[in-house]
Parts: C-alpha cells; sequence; structure tokens
C-alpha cells in the first residue's frame, strides 16, 4: 500500500501545484497594461459607464480581495461568466473541452502506438541502411512546425485529392454528420499533430528495445528455451515500456501547445482555439478559466502516467 | 559414440567454433577441445579470460550469436547428436537435459516481474500443468535451494547477491537435467557467501546424482569441488585429467604457472606469481604451440609444430613437446621471475 | 596520438556524420544572417507590380501578396530564428546552470524551492503562458527572448542539480574545499565545469524547440511586427496557400532545414559527451 500513499501525496502536490498556477495567472494578467473596464466598456464609452462596468465586476477592488474572491469561488467551482459571451465560463469551455480532448488524446495514443512499433522495428535492424533513415526521418518530424504541416496537408488532401475536409469538426449539414464523418474531419488535424510525436517515440522505443535486448536476462530466457519472439515480447519490450510511458508523461505539456496551432489552422472547435480567442480579446475569466482546467488536465494526466509508472517498474522507490 | 553404456553424458570431438569478425578475420574461440563428461563427473574448466571456456559452454548450450560457426566436430549427448538439431529439438533440449547456472555477477532475472513467477513461467515452458502445480514444484525447489518460500512474490532487486544466485540455481534444476553448467557462478559475490554458495552447489549436485560442468579462472574452486579438471590455453586443451594427478603432477607449463598463482590459505605463504605476457589474439592463424610465447621452457620447436596429446597417468593427458620430460617436473616460477 | 581532452572531444564529434552535417548547416544560416546586408539579395522590403508570381529565375522564391521577393524575405527570417534560438536557449541554460548548481550543491530550502517551482513550470502549459505574456505584455523580438528563456530554465536546471549533487562527492572537490576554498569558487570553478555537459546538450535542442515556439508565436500573430520572421511569413501566405503556396512553404521549410540541422548537432553532442548513450 506504498504506492497509495504515494499516489495520494502526489495528487496533494498536485492540487496545491495547480492552485499556484491560478494565482500566478490571476497576478500576471492583472499586471498587465491596460485597464480591463476600459477594454470591456468600449472606445466610446463614456468614464460613468466605464466605472459602472468597473463596479459590477467588482474590479475597483484591492487586488488582494479580487484575488481572495476569485479563489474562493474556483473552490466551488465557479469560474465566473465570459466577459465577451455572457455565459458562465465553465459551460463556454466545457463545451469546447471534448473536441480538444478527442484531438489530442488520438494523437497522444497513435503516437506512442506507431511510435513503439516503429522503434522496434527499427531497433531490430539496428545499424542498418534501415535504421539509419529511420533515425533521420525522425529528427525531420519532431524538428516540422506543426502548423505548416497542416497547411501542406489541407493543400494536398483537401484541396487537390478532395480526400477529406480542411476544417471544422462536423459537416454544415446534419444529415451528414456522424461518426465517420467526424473521423474524416479528424484526419487531417490529427496527422499533422501526430507526426512529431510519432517521430520522438520512435527514438526513444528505439534506444528502450535496444538496450533492454542487450540485457544480461535476455540471454537467460533464451537459454531456459523461450521462443525468441517470446523472449522480445516478454522481457524485451515489457522493459523497453518503461523509457516509452516516460517520454509520454512529458509529451502532453507539447501537446497543448501542438493543439492551438492545430486547431488555429483547421478552424478545429477546441479549447485552444477558444483561449487564443480569449487572449486576443482580453476576456479573461475564460482565460483564467481554460488556464486553470487545461492545467488540471494536464495534472490529472501526469498522475495518469506516474501511477502507471509505478505499476510497471517495481524498482522505483517511493520517496 | 558412447561405448560404455550409460555411463558416459557427453562427448566432444575436436570441436572447432569461430566468430567471423566484421573485419572479415575468423576468430578461433575453440579450436580443437575433445572431452567427455560422464554420469556424476563435476568437470572443472579452468583458463584465463578470452582462452574460450564461456564460449565452450554457450556452444554446448547453442545459445551462440549470429556470426558465429562450428567448423568442425561433433558433440554428443546421451547419443544424440547435438549440434545437428533443429530448433525445436534445441529448445526441448535445453533446460531438460543441460542448464545453466549464471555468473552472480550477470542481471540474470528480469527486473520486472516477481521471482516465483519467472520460474513458474520456465517450469509452465517446459511442462503442461496448472499455475499451481507449477508453483508448488518452485516451492520445492526453494526448500531445497534454502530459499524462503515468502521470497517467492520478491523482485529480484529484493534479494541479496547470494539470495539472488539460490534463484538461479533453483531455476536450473527446474526440469531435472542431467547436466548443470556453472559459469563462474560466485564471481561478484563477497568472498564469504562465495564459499557457501560453492558448497551448496556441490552438494545439490551430489545429492540430485547431477553431472556438472564448472566453468571458472578460479583454480582453488576448481581443486576443492571437481573431481577432474580440464584446463584450456588460447582456445585448446591444455591439460586434462582427474584433479588428483593433474594437481600433483601438472605437466603443462600453463597449469604449473596457475597452480602457483593462486594463493593457499592453508600452507606456506608464497608470493604470488603472474604468469608474464598476454594471451594470444585468437583471429590470428597461429603455428605451434599456442602458450609458447609466454613458455619459460620453449624451444624452436614448440614454435612449429603443434604439441601432441602425451598420455601421462589413467586420464591425465597433457599437450606439451616436453610433457612428462624429467626437467619439466615443476617449473618454478617464483625463481624466473625474480 | 596524445590528444588533450577536449581534442579527444572534438575528434569524437567529428567522427558523427550527420551532426557534422547540421553544424554546417547552422553555420551556414548563421554566416546569412550576419553578413545579410552584403549579400546580392534583393531589398526584402521593396513592392513590386508582381504579386503572387510563380518562383522564376527572377525571384527565386517568388513572391508575395505585395510583390515582395520571398527569397530574400526568406533569408532575412533567418535572422529573427537564429536570434531567438541562440539567445534563449543560453539564457535559459545559464540560469538553469546557476540556480541548479546552487540548488544541487547547497541542498537545503533552495533546493527544495526549486524543485517546487520546477514541479510547477512542468505542469504549466508553457506555450499558452507564452501566449499570454506577449500579448499582455508587449511582443518586442527581444521580450519573447527573455520570456522563452524565463519558461524553460526549470528543466536545465533541473539536469545541472542532478549533476551537482551527484559531483560534489568527488574526491577533487573534497580536495578543493579542504584546501580552504570558499565553497562558491569550488561550486563554480569545479562542480559546473564538470557537470555540464548534459546541460550542454539539452540546451543546444532547446535551441531547436526555441526556433519553434517563435515561429509559432509569429504564425499566430504575437511575433515582432517590425521584424521579419518565417512564422510571420507562413502566417501571411496562409490565406493564399491554395493559390500561392509558395508564400507559405519555403519559409515552413527553412525552418524545418534549420531546426533539424540543430537537432542532429544536438544529438551527435549528446552521444558525445554521455558515452553510455547508445551509439548508433
Amino acid at each position: 500500500m506504498e504506492r497509495v500513499a504515494y499516489l495520494i501525496r502526489r495528487t496533494v502536490e498536485m492540487i496545491l501545484v495547480v492552485l499556484v498556477v491560478a494565482v500566478l495567472n490571476f497576478t500576471l494578467i492583472h499586471l498587465a497594461p491596460g485597464d480591463v473596464a476600459v477594454y470591456m466598456a468600449g472606445v466610446e464609452a463614456g468614464p460613468e459607464y466605464v466605472a459602472s462596468i468597473r463596479h459590477e465586476y467588482g474590479l475597483d477592488l484591492s487586488l488582494y480581495v479580487q484575488m481572495g474572491r476569485y479563489m474562493s469561488r474556483l473552490l466551488h467551482g465557479d469560474f465566473g461568466r465570459s466577459f465577451t459571451r455572457g455565459e458562465a465560463v465553465v459551460d463556454v469551455i466545457m463545451n469546447r473541452m471534448p473536441a480538444t480532448l478527442l484531438l489530442m488524446g488520438s494523437s497522444l495514443i497513435l503516437g506512442a502506438v506507431l511510435g513503439t512499433l516503429g522503434g522496434a522495428l527499427a531497433a531490430r535492424h539496428i545499424g542498418s541502411k534501415v535504421d539509419y533513415w529511420i533515425s533521420g526521418l525522425c529528427v525531420a518530424a519532431y524538428s516540422t512546425p506543426v502548423f505548416w504541416l497542416g497547411l501542406i496537408l489541407i493543400y494536398a488532401f483537401s484541396v487537390h485529392l478532395n480526400w477529406f475536409p480542411s476544417s471544422g469538426m462536423m459537416s454544415f449539414l446534419e444529415e451528414q454528420r456522424g461518426i465517420a464523418d467526424t473521423l474524416r474531419h479528424m484526419a487531417l488535424p490529427v496527422l499533422s499533430l501526430t507526426v512529431y510525436f510519432i517521430g520522438q517515440n520512435i527514438k526513444v522505443a528505439r534506444a528502450g528495445v535496444a538496450e533492454a535486448m542487450q540485457d544480461d536476462f535476455i540471454t537467460t530466457f533464451r537459454a531456459v528455451g523461450f521462443k525468441e519472439r517470446e523472449v522480445f515480447l516478454k522481457h524485451g519490450l515489457r522493459n523497453a515500456l518503461l523509457p516509452i510511458v516516460s517520454m509520454t508523461g512529458l509529451q502532453f505539456t507539447q501537446l497543448t501547445a501542438g493543439a492551438v496551432l492545430t486547431e488555429t489552422v483547421f478552424s478545429w472547435p477546441g479549447m485552444g482555439q477558444l483561449v487564443f480567442q480569449a487572449v486576443l480579446s482580453r476576456d479573461y475569466p475564460v482565460i483564467m478559466g481554460g488556464y486553470v482546467l487545461m492545467s488540471i488536465m494536464v495534472v490529472l494526466f501526469t498522475l495518469l502516467v506516474d501511477f502507471i509508472y509505478v505499476v510497471l517498474d517495481p524498482r522505483i522507490e517511493l520517496k | 559414440m558412447a561405448k560404455d553404456g550409460n555411463n558416459t553424458l557427453l562427448e566432444v570431438h575436436d570441436l572447432r567454433m569461430h566468430y567471423r569478425l566484421a573485419s572479415g578475420a575468423v576468430l578461433k574461440a575453440v579450436d580443437g577441445v575433445t572431452f567427455s563428461i560422464k554420469r556424476g563427473d563435476k568437470l572443472g574448466l579452468i583458463g584465463e579470460s578470452g582462452c574460450g571456456k564461456t564460449s565452450l559452454a554457450m556452444t554446448l548450450m547453442g545459445l551462440l550469436p549470429e556470426n558465429a560457426f562450428i567448423a568442425e566436430g561433433r558433440i554428443f549427448f546421451e547419443d544424440d547428436d547435438v549440434l545437428s538439431f533443429s530448433p525445436g529439438q534445441w529448445r526441448e533440449f535445453r533446460w531438460e537435459k543441460v542448464s545453466m547456472v549464471f555468473q552472480s555477477a550477470m542481471n540474470a532475472l528480469d527486473p520486472v516481474y516477481r521471482v516465483g513467477k519467472q520460474l513458474t513461467d520456465v517450469y509452465r515452458l517446459h511442462r503442461k500443468c496448472s499455475k499451481e502445480e507449477a508453483m508448488k514444484h518452485v516451492e520445492s525447489l526453494f526448500h531445497l535451494t534454502g530459499l524462503p518460500v515468502s521470497r517467492l512474490s520478491s523482485y529480484p532487486h529484493e534479494l541479496s547477491g547470494g539470495m539472488k544466485q539460490r534463484v538461479i540455481i533453483a531455476m536450473s534444476l527446474l526440469c531435472n537435467p542431467s547436466l548443470i553448467i556453472a559459469d563462474e557462478p560466485t564471481t561478484g559475490l563477497d568472498v564469504i557467501i562465495q564459499e557457501q554458495i560453492m558448497r551448496e552447489i556441490v552438494s545439490l549436485i551430489d545429492q540430485l546424482e547431477l553431472s556438472m560442468l564448472l566453468v571458472s579462472h578460479d583454480v582453488s574452486v576448481v581443486t576443492e569441488t571437481c573431481n577432474r579438471i580440464l584446463v584450456m590455453y588460447g582456445g585448446k586443451v591444455a591439460e586434462s585429467g582427474d584433479i588428483v594427478d593433474v594437481f600433483n603432477n601438472p605437466s603443462h607449463p600453463y597449469t604449473m604457472g596457475l597452480l602457483e598463482a593462486f594463493p593457499n590459505i592453508h600452507g606456506p605463504v608464497k608470493g604470488l606469481v603472474a604468469l608474464p605476457g598476454s594471451p594470444p589474439n585468437l583471429a590470428l592463424d597461429l603455428v605451434g604451440c599456442r602458450f609458447a610465447p609466454r613458455c619459460p621452457r620453449k624451444e624452436a620447436l614448440c614454435e612449429e609444430e603443434d604439441p601432441p596429446e602425451t598420455l601421462l597417468h589413467g586420464n591425465h593427458v597433457a599437450f606439451c613437446h616436453f610433457a612428462g620430460e624429467p626437467g619439466m617436473k615443476w617449473i618454478n616460477y617464483r625463481e624466473l621471475n625474480g | 596520438m596524445n590528444l588533450t581532452r577536449k581534442g579527444r572531444f572534438i575528434h569524437e564529434l567529428a567522427k558523427q556524420r550527420m551532426a557534422m552535417t547540421g553544424f554546417f548547416v547552422v553555420c551556414l544560416f548563421f554566416l546569412i544572417a550576419v553578413f545579410l546586408q552584403v549579400l546580392p539579395v534583393p531589398d526584402p522590403f521593396a513592392l513590386s507590380l508582381h504579386p503572387f508570381h510563380l518562383p522564376s529565375g527572377e525571384h527565386w522564391m517568388g513572391t508575395d501578396n505585395l510583390g515582395r521577393d520571398l527569397f530574400s524575405r526568406v533569408l532575412w527570417g533567418t535572422r529573427a530564428s537564429l536570434l531567438v534560438g541562440v539567445l534563449s536557449a543560453g539564457l535559459s541554460g545559464v540560469t538553469g546552470i546557476i540556480i541548479g548548481g546552487i540548488a544541487g550543491y547547497y541542498g537545503g530550502w533552495v533546493d527544495d524551492l526549486l524543485s517546487r517551482i520546477t514541479d510547477v513550470f512542468l505542469v504549466m502549459p508553457i506555450f499558452f503562458l507564452l501566449i499570454l505574456i506577449v500579448s499582455l505584455f508587449g511582443s518586442h523580438i527581444f521580450f519573447v527572448i527573455f520570456s522563452i528563456g524565463l519558461v524553460t530554465w526549470p528543466r536545465n536546471a533541473r539536469i545541472m542539480r542532478a549533476q551537482a549533487l551527484a559531483l560534489k562527492k568527488r574526491a577533487y572537490v573534497t580536495a578543493a574545499i579542504g584546501s580552504g576554498a570558499s565553497s562558491f569558487r569550488v561550486l563554480f570553478l569545479h562542480v559546473v565545469p564538470n557537470g555540464v555537459s548534459p546541460v550542454i546538450a539539452y540546451t543546444v535542442i532547446l535551441i531547436g524547440q526555441a526556433v519553434l515556439v517563435e515561429a509559432g508565436l509569429s504564425f499566430l500573430g504575437l511575433g515582432d511586427p517590425n521584424v521579419i520572421s518565417w512564422g510571420q511569413l507562413i502566417r501571411s501566405g496562409q490565406q493564399s496557400f491554395a493559390s500561392a503556396w509558395w508564400i507559405s512553404f519555403f519559409p515552413g521549410l527553412m525552418l524545418l532545414v534549420m531546426v533539424s540541422a540543430v537537432n542532429f548537432f544536438g544529438d551527435g553532442l549528446s552521444v558525445v559527451l554521455n558515452p553510455r548513450m547508445m551509439r548508433r
């Protein structure tokens, strides 16, 4: 039950981290130049209107009081209301969250699975010309700007070949919607995002598998009479999973960056695009809310990866 | 082929196992080795690193890398022609007839699985049985090797060096093999445990009436545990025979050097003798006695002709042009080194 | 051959073909950036009467929506990328070395604080933070450099900390302390120079990442509008991609080439600096 204690401790740590993130975010926004109330009221608004806006949104209170109010509301799950839309921030964001999760989740899983397979393949033929070229391609893959790749994919597969739609998550006409339709819309954005991660994962998997296959216990299990395939899967690949899982855990934050860019290029209706637009329109509640929720997502994911790692590697010292 | 009925377990005839190197050269790791092991024998295979003893052990288990090949020779195990085995026959042979106890310095166990599971998996690979039956069998082996049954659920990193080695020993006994190849089973353990483990291995071998091939570079271990010895040098046999004969009457200069090099705790304190020079490069085409460059008694003949097999007494043979001659009684390396 | 440690290092590095290719490509970019003004390329700001012109003999990469020569604009973009990449990575590296070294060597509350900070930064979506900072506080290129450096130093610090922890037990450290050197001297004259290799390797890779980050920010419109950068160029060609693909294509290609080159070099560096890593 050491592991349970470890996880509980990590969860508490992470909650604190999210709170720190929220505070930091709040401070950052309110340190920015420019008066929120003026921005909201509009350029032509008279001073009284601006003052009334300021009062209505509690912007005339001291920073500490504002932060206090915000944090206490936050802990109750109240993220406030969007300045530009009037709706509750939580609703606005949750509306968009599934789209982003779909995009990010697919890319992460595809990247991990294909990367592992590719890496295992490269490790089998290590040192060969094939391996050399694969490694080179991988570096190119994670050196490619994801938004540029997206544009090229749209041009090639959407505009020219018309195989896939170029934007959005679903078709305009309701009759056309459905799983197949969404998959068609997902194809290109997921592809652009995944390329980067396949590149990284192949590299890590290749190194991991190659190293694992050189371990002494591989000789043991060959000596004992297991078939090569079984030795590879049960012992080589299994041990290589550890660095792969580690790497996947680190990729989530990179994913969020990629998500914003991909959602913008493909007009994918996700959180990334939402928060970006909120930043442009200074819709602070949405920015804060989006940020905190994204941090929570990252935290949950990190905890999940931590847990998986602890299950996979019994040698971990749970400090 | 075995002529004395069921008594001979393993016969190796003129085995030559070579490695094809990336440079195109051929490294003759095992270059014409002949010996046999009878039931109940404990044969100590001794030599420096690079002399071919580990390569020989690996050949017997069929665990050779891709660039290794058998140039010549035959291996017979209980009348089966081992070198002509198909992969399927090898898988039946390994661990059932012959098994290995690996070096304690090796990470012979997979760190991510529990020890009990690793052993039951191996057992169930060879015998169709349920998990419970397999576990019972593994438990009995734990008893035999002096391991607490609670340790079945431990991971390898939770065990001490000595315990890990006992697990490896238990693993080697899973399918009741006839021959155990022990490859430096105590190197890397601390000295006190070394002796303990070695004694336990020997007692198990005797108790279960098995045969053992002990590969080691440590003469003292071999002389204490084995009844026969095979000294290898440069991929070839230098001397072999019953331990008593070889110990009392070493007839190859290399053997003499080996016997003097190991400190004897019980006898008078002698200075450690180091054999000058280094082992030959087996990738080159060598002529004559492999030991000649380092031998204090070498003569022109030694560098031109391979030494013949000289029969000394009973099983005792040596491969030296001057074996058995009066002037070769014992080379005093100490005097030579000054 | 009696090579000094440095000589041996350079020799090993030179054997890595891809890494050296990467290095030379980066040098090439560097030379372009430095000597740009004396190179015989058209004025990147000059409008012409041939907008959306296909790549041709006169305009090697075609022209953009205002008829400006794309080739020279792309070359000018080299400056922004190199500047941001190298400076922000450098800033990140130096800060990381100092703070990580102190944390690892002295331990105590500095170390705890560093761990907390690192945890926070590892969890925060960094790109978003940058979007926030840049759009709120301004997009001047030096500010962008500073922000990227500010946001990425924790990981460097962690690497340095691990090194410092391991190295402070070494013999030469004890010897230095014993001979009366102040701990400050010991840290910066002994521990840091010996432990800095993995930080250097990571920092080189960080250069590539910083370039991509800056490109992303510029693409979103948040970059410095006064500086020609590749991300900005890609953005300008976005709308007309279907008809004038070259406007967005070539800057992106340059990004790919430069970042790949940096990464190949960084990989080669890693292999040489850390001999226990997988060779090949």
